[in-house]
């Protein structure tokens, strides 16, 4: 009951400050955007071409298409968006003269952050779903190779958005700034666990120094860490066997110490 | 009953954020609200009444103390579903209407949709707000803002009602309107916790008061025992002599106000009479005479000053 209360003013907020319609207004402009690029002929072409080359079969080359769709850029475009789309929600709820009606109703304070939270990234979840859901139908429709298991981006999706939205979440408890949180959060996204992600790749090329390398290492380890998530994403959806759950197990572990620290200093501040 | 009880409440702020100097917003303070009473809360700025209020609420937490409300303590959260509040410079979501505001806080108060759309019906017609139900509340005037907070804090059908400043920003008018709908519902069995800065209101329609001085009760009383009669007799005469007011003020010690206004201090009605004798001898016609009272507004004057 105060679950669906809370979903409908989320729904309310993003509806009513047009922020869910610029969200799908781009991505419609991505849709369109996308569909203007595939258009029979250039599908033909490709199928053509496989053919010739032989070695890889056309239901392989559009796997890796829709994975290839999944790169670090678009990655960057959906995540930053969805993180501005949520920065001002518990911000907005905050502000003096709300907050007071809203404590003095009869739930709980750990309801209240777990209910926006929920609320959130249940929105955050139909972003992505239409998102996801109309390219891979297009494709699909396109090329009549109905691959399923893209579809499962939007779970993994979604939770790299749920981690990600605990550490908005509490900044924004604590600082009551959208503007901060949203840096915060957009930093922690890029550069600082994608370098971490890259630390053998790149980081350690330039860094010899074991203390340094020890650090990123132990950093790596306490953070969330939505690239690695996203390479798994990758492997499921051209069925490469995920070697290890690590990252989504200690990402969901960030989640939930970001949540519990949230409620805890929730429900100890005075408003 | 005892609708509310507080023992020893204290609450310490810092200062500043990660400061060890503190701030004692509420020292040891005591008090108790009856049932179906209006109890206001009065107090320079900064007094603590609007902390008084939030510890009342679970807002902010207090120091030391213990609170009972609907004699339960006030960690068990049920006592909210009997109690409504409007705070001081509420804040509503901008972008809802007026009737989605009471839904929205009429759902989190636990009512279903069907009670809250019958409620809301009832609370926006006796506010006079049916016309603007669907107006956004961003185009509301401060007054109608504060309509639309009352009918919010009365949509539980609340047994105690707590109101920080509830006729602020309302024209006259309304304010007699606001009074009318609090009689009302103390006629109902409602007990109605007050915090308004307009003395004169108070007056008007609190059963008692408690007044707060820098985080301590200073005063606490029905508001006709504080605001008893005074010792002080305002009298309006003829026009009276330069001599006759060197009189006055030398062998009676009066405050002259003006040639034909004086005031006059005494306990002792055989003097007061020695006053009318002289007045008399001397051929100065008395127009009136008019035992003055003590306002609240006077006495929580004097009480605060003395005090500070």
């Amino acid at each position: 009951m105060i679950f669906l209360t809370l979903l409908y003013s989320t729904f309310k907020e993003a509806f009513e400050k047009k922020i869910v319609l610029t969200i799908f207004l781009l991505i419609t402009a991505v849709i369109l955007l996308f569909l203007s690029f595939i258009n029979l002929d250039s599908i033909e072409g490709l199928k053509e071409m496989l053919m010739m080359s032989g070695d890889e079969s056309f239901r392989d080359a559009i796997v890796k298409f829709e994975t290839n769709l999944i790169n670090q850029f678009s990655f960057m475009v959906v995540f930053s968006l969805l993180l501005i789309m949520s920065a001002s929600f518990i911000p907005s709820i905050l502000e003096k003269g709300n907050i007071d009606l809203l404590l003095s109703k009869p739930l709980s304070r750990r309801k209240i952050v777990l209910g926006k939270f929920i609320s959130v990234v249940f929105l955050a979840f139909i972003i992505i779903s239409l998102l996801v859901s109309v390219i891979w139908f297009i494709i699909s429709i396109k090329t009549n190779v109905w691959h399923f298991p893209f579809l499962s981006a939007i779970l993994w999706f979604t939770f790299i958005f749920a981690v990600m939205y605990s550490f908005e979440l509490f900044i924004g408890l604590v600082s009551q700034s959208t503007i901060l949180s949203l840096l915060l959060t957009l930093f922690l996204l890029f550069p600082v666990t994608a370098l971490l992600s890259a630390r053998e790749t790149i980081v350690f090329s330039f860094v010899k120094n074991d203390t340094i390398k020890f650090i990123f290492n132990f950093v790596f380890y306490l953070f969330p860490k939505p690239w690695d998530v996203r390479e798994s994403c990758i492997n499921m959806i051209e069925g490469v066997a995920i070697q290890s759950w690590w990252h989504m197990i200690s990402s969901g572990i960030f989640m939930l110490v970001m949540l519990s620290v949230s409620v805890y200093y929730f429900s100890k501040k005075d408003y | 009953m005892k609708i509310i009880t507080t023992k020893n409440l204290s609450k310490e702020y810092s200062s500043k954020s990660f400061s060890k100097e503190k701030i004692l917003a509420l020292n040891n303070f005591s008090f108790e609200v009856e049932s179906g009473e209006i109890f206001g809360i009065l107090g320079p700025n900064g007094a603590g009444k609007t902390t008084l209020i939030k510890i009342l609420l679970g807002i902010t937490h207090r120091t030391n103390g213990d609170i009972k409300i609907f004699e339960k303590e006030i960690s068990d959260e049920s006592y909210k579903m009997k109690i409504g509040y409007l705070p001081e410079n509420h804040k509503f979501p901008n972008y809802l209407t007026g009737e989605q505001v009471l839904y929205f806080f009429g759902k989190l108060s636990g009512l279903t949709g069907t009670e809250v759309k019958k409620r809301a019906d009832e609370y926006l017609g006796l506010m006079d707000m049916q016309k603007w139900r669907k107006t956004k509340i961003k185009k509301y005037s401060k007054g109608m803002m504060q309509r639309l907070g009352l009918a919010q804090s009365l949509l539980n059908n609340p047994e105690l009602v707590f109101l920080d400043e509830p006729t602020d920003g309302v024209d006259p008018i309304g304010r007699k309107e606001i009074r009318d709908i609090l009689n009302n519902l103390k006629s109902q069995g409602k007990t109605i916790f007050l915090n308004s800065h307009l003395l004169s209101e108070v007056e008007l329609i609190c059963d008692r008061v408690a007044i707060l001085n820098k985080g301590s009760l200073v005063k606490e009383g029905k508001v006709g025992e504080i605001t008893s009669a005074s010792n002080n007799y305002k009298f309006i005469t003829s026009e009276i002599s330069e001599k006759n007011i060197n009189d006055l003020l030398i062998n009676f010690k009066a405050v002259i106000h003006s040639r034909n206004e004086f005031v006059y201090n005494t306990i002792n009605i055989e003097d007061l009479n020695k006053l009318i004798d002289f007045l008399r001898e001397n051929k100065i016609l008395i127009h009136s005479v008019n035992r003055e009272k003590d306002t609240l507004e006077n006495m929580f004057i004097n009480l605060i000053e003395s005090q500070n």
